[in-house]
């Protein structure tokens, strides 16, 4: 299943082109508040999924051009974002297998919406591409070998940070969490339909030139040992997110106008533009 | 007013050593879920504000003690938390204003049990702080447009685990573990509090002192905070902003530990300590390189500072 958000952040599910509106096989959920019902979808998928087959299979759709899809989960109650995932994996000793930063939930937008710069002095906005896992059910110290079991689908999802803001020498903490820096799409692809995720090929370009082109079998930690280091931090809920990081460790400048590109096979292409209201020649300062 | 939420999550209103249950008053609200509740009453309290009056002065309430206080705010939208936000030591000029995102899903409330993780830190402190509560939805707020905006104010342990890095990466994960946000005992709204950078912010564990300063003594007052943040990113009603501690009193937490929080006008509560791994530090202040003011050239005017 291929599930997205559209218009005023009704749940529905892509079918050849179109979109479904799923909103007769959710019953009350379909009424919930804008950011819980994809979480609720999530947490109650395996007892909705007769309901939502039969109605994507029987219902009209309308063309996904004539729609405003919106981010996949529109607001995550957590974003955590793996960091660090390149280069050679930590030492066996490390008292972090892996290292996590949140974004702000409010950080989030969807396909064709903007990614702003804001006017604050930051030394320039970088970006990576990732793979987002959304989580299913309540998610506590799993194991690697049962951590994927907990994700209820995949999205494709675009990690901007504002380099340059607050204290120098103790890492960027909040320039990751500033609004609109958390592209997030096209749609969900449900875990059991997303194979070989171990070795799925994310590309990012910027106004069509290839910037990031990598495979997840290239990352330092897998996604199974990125999930279970988190799990063994905290208590991830349905409907949160959690991001793998980039393998290349290069980061990619942006600048106004751009057309950034997030592309992840099997999934599908996420698209975001770039809006500066300053029009800054970047890097600036000593970035 | 100083709200509440008890046994079921149920609301109340703190009314002289009572608890008086509102929830006649916020059932037409429909929120199902214990997370959202306490956002939404603070979204709709004006309109809500005069019910709960209404019930507070005719309902005796029953004694505190006979009910189980939860945080106040058992899932803010957002917990944000300052790094080091005190005059700790003389400064030439203020550190530059920085902030971190803080588990939102790791408060837990009075009476609860800090869990401290297998992890292999070098020790676990204990950060009293001052919590601002949000009152709307805004962004881009100027210093005089921000005390308008704040709902309320809580008490808040930022627990921290320190030293836990990968390559001497300067990690905040130490800060989000479960149960590593205790809030309590209630949300005390801002015309309560008159002048919130003049309140007294008291920890004691096992009964010992440990931290006991002002939050006069905070380098960004409450108004420049909420300023700060909200241009950086939007700010929804609920959210939670921790200010910082003074970190002089900072000490280890372990096994069997009561610890005890009270900020003056807002309230006290009190947590307990459990460490599966029973590790033993100085039942005692750090005035050790564990804590952050006491590392090499911390005490410089210029050093960077991290929480």
């Amino acid at each position: 299943m291929r599930l997205v958000s559209f218009g005023d952040f009704v749940v529905g599910a892509l079918r050849n082109g179109a979109v479904v509106d799923l909103s007769p096989a959710l019953g009350e959920m379909a009424r919930l508040p804008w950011d819980e019902r994809v979480p609720s979808v999530a947490e109650n998928y395996a007892r909705l999924r007769p309901a939502i087959e039969r109605q994507v299979r029987e219902a009209a759709g309308v063309p996904v051009d004539s729609v405003r899809l919106r981010a996949p989960v529109p607001r995550p109650p957590k974003l955590l974002c793996a960091i660090g995932n390149h280069g050679a994996p930590p030492p066996p000793d490390s008292p972090l297998a892996v290292d996590f930063a949140f974004k702000s939930p409010e950080s989030v937008v969807g396909p064709g919406d903007s990614v702003v710069l804001t006017e604050l002095p930051a030394t320039g906005f970088e970006a990576e591409a990732t793979l987002a896992m959304v989580i299913g059910r309540d998610a506590r110290k799993l194991s690697e070998s049962d951590a994927l079991s907990y994700v209820f689908g995949y999205t494709g999802f675009l990690d901007v940070f504002a380099a340059g803001l607050g204290r120098p020498n103790i890492g960027t903490f909040f320039g990751k969490s500033l609004d609109t820096l958390g592209p997030m799409g096209p749609c969900i692809v449900t875990a059991d339909e997303l194979v070989n995720t171990g070795d799925l090929r994310i590309r990012l370009t910027v106004n069509g030139e290839t910037r990031q082109d990598f495979s997840t079998s290239e990352m330092a930690i897998s996604m199974a040992a990125v999930l279970s280091a988190a799990t063994g931090i905290m208590t991830l809920r349905p409907g949160d997110i959690v991001t793998c990081g980039s393998p290349t460790g290069e980061r990619v400048l942006l600048r106004h106008d751009d057309v950034v590109a997030t592309e992840v096979d099997g999934i599908g292409t996420l698209t975001v533009r770039v809006n500066d209201p300053a029009h800054r020649a970047w890097p600036v300062g000593t970035g | 007013m100083k709200l509440v939420l008890f046994d079921d999550y149920r609301p109340g209103v703190l009314n002289n050593g009572a608890v008086v249950d509102v929830s006649a008053a916020t059932a037409a609200l429909g929120v199902a879920s214990y997370r959202r509740l306490m956002p939404t009453v603070i979204e709709q309290f004006d309109r809500l504000r005069p019910a709960f009056e209404r019930i507070a002065s005719s309902d005796p309430g029953r004694p505190i003690g006979d009910v189980r206080l939860r945080a106040p705010n058992p899932a803010p939208p957002k917990l944000l938390a300052c790094f080091g936000n005190y005059t700790e030591v003389a400064r030439t000029e203020r550190s530059i204003q920085d902030m971190f995102l803080k588990n939102p899903d790791g408060v837990i409330g009075d009476g609860d049990t800090v869990e401290l993780p297998p992890h292999a830190a070098t020790v676990f402190h204990h950060e009293a702080e001052l919590g601002i509560v949000m009152g709307r939805r805004c962004r881009d707020l100027t210093v005089d447009e921000a005390k308008g905006a704040i709902f309320g104010y809580t008490c808040i342990v930022d627990v921290s685990a320190r030293g836990l890095s990968i390559a001497g990466t300067n990690s905040r994960m130490g800060k989000s573990f479960d149960g590593f946000g205790p809030m309590g005992p209630c949300i005390a709204t801002a015309d309560e509090i008159p002048d919130p950078n003049g309140l007294q912010v008291r920890f004691w564990m096992d009964g010992e002192l440990r931290q006991d300063y002002s939050t006069e003594g905070m380098e960004y007052s409450v108004p420049e905070v909420v300023s700060w943040v909200s241009r950086h990113l939007t700010l929804l009603p609920g959210d939670v902003i921790s200010c910082g501690t003074n970190h002089l009193g900072l000490g280890p937490m372990q096994d069997g530990e009561r610890a005890e929080m009270e900020i003056e006008r807002i309230g006290r509560f009190r947590f307990f300590v459990r460490d599966p791994s029973n590790r033993r530090w100085p039942k005692s202040i750090d005035r050790t390189e564990t804590n952050p003011l006491f590392r090499p050239g911390a005490m410089s005017s210029d050093a960077p500072r991290g929480g």
